[in-house]
């Protein structure tokens, strides 16, 4: 689904990430962890078009997309979410999801401005999906609001759901349930194992162990821009390079 | 989005209160102000555009205003083309402007953006000062001919009034159009978070591209209509005087909305023409009442006025949850 080929970035001359290879495949969920600035945030940014790396490529289902626009990216049905909070404040939280569900039909300059019946049917569609979402999610009743107005629990919840508008086959996450109560986890953790069944790829980035353990069948562990480990969530809690990486000698 | 029954209701109120003014105002001079308010409107409208829904700071209006009044001019002084053909290539001048500069601009920073778009400006006017051969220079371009609607030409200033109010509300319903579909979503994604947007699969580039390029048309079209009306024109049209009160009327009037820049373009025009304050002072004064509005309207009019919605709404349920 999603191949990293001897992924390398430096800034400013220090490494983040160095000779970075690994492969997540379809119907898995897989982790990635590591300490603090390992260079998880970067790998996910290379992938998703933000940063774009020194050496290395990224291949998803088998066709290259190193280096291409972060729009393109997201277009093929390879989607993230932000370490910090990301949403349009001052938009509602229904036009949030029609923004991340509306990708680039209907966007042509000379016509982009007629309210054609199709786009129209198409929009309607998008609040069905839209509101289909938030109610899984537990947050039906906030459709309205403007999206800067909720508690931050509320916009990571509004963050997901945007993300999965436009119906991806991968989904990153970089730290999803990171200041999230323990209810909510529970809730996100099961939305999330719903839809693996049926049929989306993840790739989650998480400090919470207990979470990675529950969700992940496999993990990859980065240490200092390296891959140090990889294998099913138990064992790799067991490897001596990963338990030096996170306590040191 | 549909407007709401209350809206389409305002939209027709204020409609015909603009069709009937001319009918009780006998006065010239006010009829004049009315005018000039129409092509603010317009010129307001392409500011807004940009920098109430991309939340780009552009300061170029003016030079598309000053190209478009130029183009006209001369097309129709040299070329003797009908005021129509003026007015539409005025409009595609801004707009074929606007997309050369905001391909290398719209690529740097926020804030590089606003010193390339300033530039222009000030480089615009240098050229219509300088380049004689064109423009005749600071001694300007005298006896354009005024405006041409097929058969019957628009002398009266009463004639101007309506000609105006008819292209001031095709704008506005373009525009309305325009920000309410998904064209327009996308553009106030780039405002409220461009990363996010480009991770949502919008091109954000060409978003802000279509933007500028409408707001050039917008501005061309405000020009070529105050060159005819005006019938001269200098390289004054490019004045930083028409940026400051186009961010006064913007600002205030709240940006990002459709009816808050009518209002800011309205009050802004009416209010200090009718209070007669001198040009110098009124400078002076702007600067004051913009400071006082940021700080205890920062969203302008329209914000203002939603935030008291809101709080009376929610005092209203409150007493309806005691109840």
């Amino acid at each position: 689904m999603l191949e990293i080929r001897g992924l390398t970035k430096h800034f400013l001359g220090v490494p983040a990430l160095k000779n970075v290879s690994f492969t997540v495949e379809r119907g898995e969920i897989a982790g990635l962890i590591g300490p603090n600035g390992s260079g998880k945030t970067t790998l996910f940014d290379c992938v998703t078009g933000f940063l774009a790396p020194d050496r290395g490529a990224v291949f998803y289902r088998e066709r290259e997309i190193t280096s291409a626009a972060p729009h393109a990216i997201a277009r093929l049905g390879l989607a993230r979410i932000f370490q910090q909070v990301r949403t349009f404040p001052r938009l509602t939280v229904i036009e949030n999801l029609r923004a991340a569900g509306q990708q680039h039909q209907g966007l042509r300059l000379t016509s982009g401005f007629i309210p054609w019946k199709r786009i129209r049917d198409l929009d309607r569609a998008l609040d069905e999906r839209a509101l289909d979402i938030l109610s899984a999610l537990g947050i039906p009743q906030v459709a309205g609001f403007p999206a800067g107005t909720l508690s931050y629990g509320q916009q990571k919840l509004l963050e997901i759901a945007m993300a999965l508008m436009s119906g991806p086959d991968l989904l990153l996450l970089d730290e999803p349930v990171a200041g999230v109560n323990p209810t909510l986890i529970e809730t996100i953790k099961e939305y999330l194992k719903q839809l693996n069944r049926e049929g989306t790829t993840f790739l989650i980035i998480e400090h919470n162990l207990q979470v990675v353990m529950d969700l992940c069948h496999r993990v990859f562990v980065l240490d200092s821009g390296e891959l140090i480990a990889q294998g099913p969530a138990a064992a790799v809690q067991q490897n001596e390079r990963v338990l030096e990486a996170y306590f040191g000698r | 989005m549909r407007m709401s029954r209350r809206e389409w209701m305002l939209v027709l109120a204020v409609t015909g209160i603009a069709l009937l003014l001319p009918l009780v105002v006998r006065s010239n001079y006010l009829l004049h102000i009315m005018i000039m308010t129409e092509i603010y409107v317009i010129l307001a409208l392409s500011l807004n555009l940009v920098l109430g829904y991309a939340g780009l700071l552009s300061l170029a209006p003016p030079a598309f205003f000053g190209i478009g009044a130029y183009t006209s001019a001369l097309l129709s002084l040299r070329l003797h083309l009908p005021f129509c053909s003026s007015l539409a290539l005025a409009g595609v001048a801004g707009l074929v402007f606007a997309a050369a500069i905001g391909i290398p601009s719209l690529r740097l920073s926020r804030h590089s953006f606003v010193i390339v778009t300033l530039s222009f400006t000030l480089l615009a006017q240098l050229v219509a000062t300088k380049w004689t051969d064109l423009t005749r220079g600071a001694m300007g371009l005298p006896g354009i001919p005024p405006a041409a609607v097929l058969w019957f030409t628009v002398t009266s200033k009463t004639l101007w009034y309506y000609f105006l109010l008819g292209l001031t509300l095709a704008s506005l319903a373009f525009f309305t159009l325009l920000v309410r579909s998904r064209l327009g979503r996308a553009i106030q994604t780039v405002r409220e978070d461009e990363i996010l947007a480009q991770a949502s699969g919008i091109d954000t580039w060409r978003v802000k591209f279509y933007t500028f390029a409408v707001s050039g048309l917008l501005g061309g079209v405000a020009g070529s209509c105050y060159a005819h009306y005006i019938t001269f024109i200098d390289p004054s049209v490019f004045d930083f005087y028409y940026m400051e009160n186009l961010l006064i009327m913007v600002i205030l009037g709240g940006s990002g909305t459709v009816w808050g820049t009518v209002a800011g373009a309205v009050i802004f025009n009416m209010v200090p023409e009718l209070l007669r304050i001198h040009p110098e002072l009124r400078t002076f004064l702007y600067g004051i009442v913009l400071l006082v509005a940021v700080t205890v309207a920062p969203e302008g009019l329209a914000g203002w006025l939603r935030a008291r919605r809101a709080r009376q709404e929610n005092i209203v349920q409150e007493e309806v949850g005691r109840a």
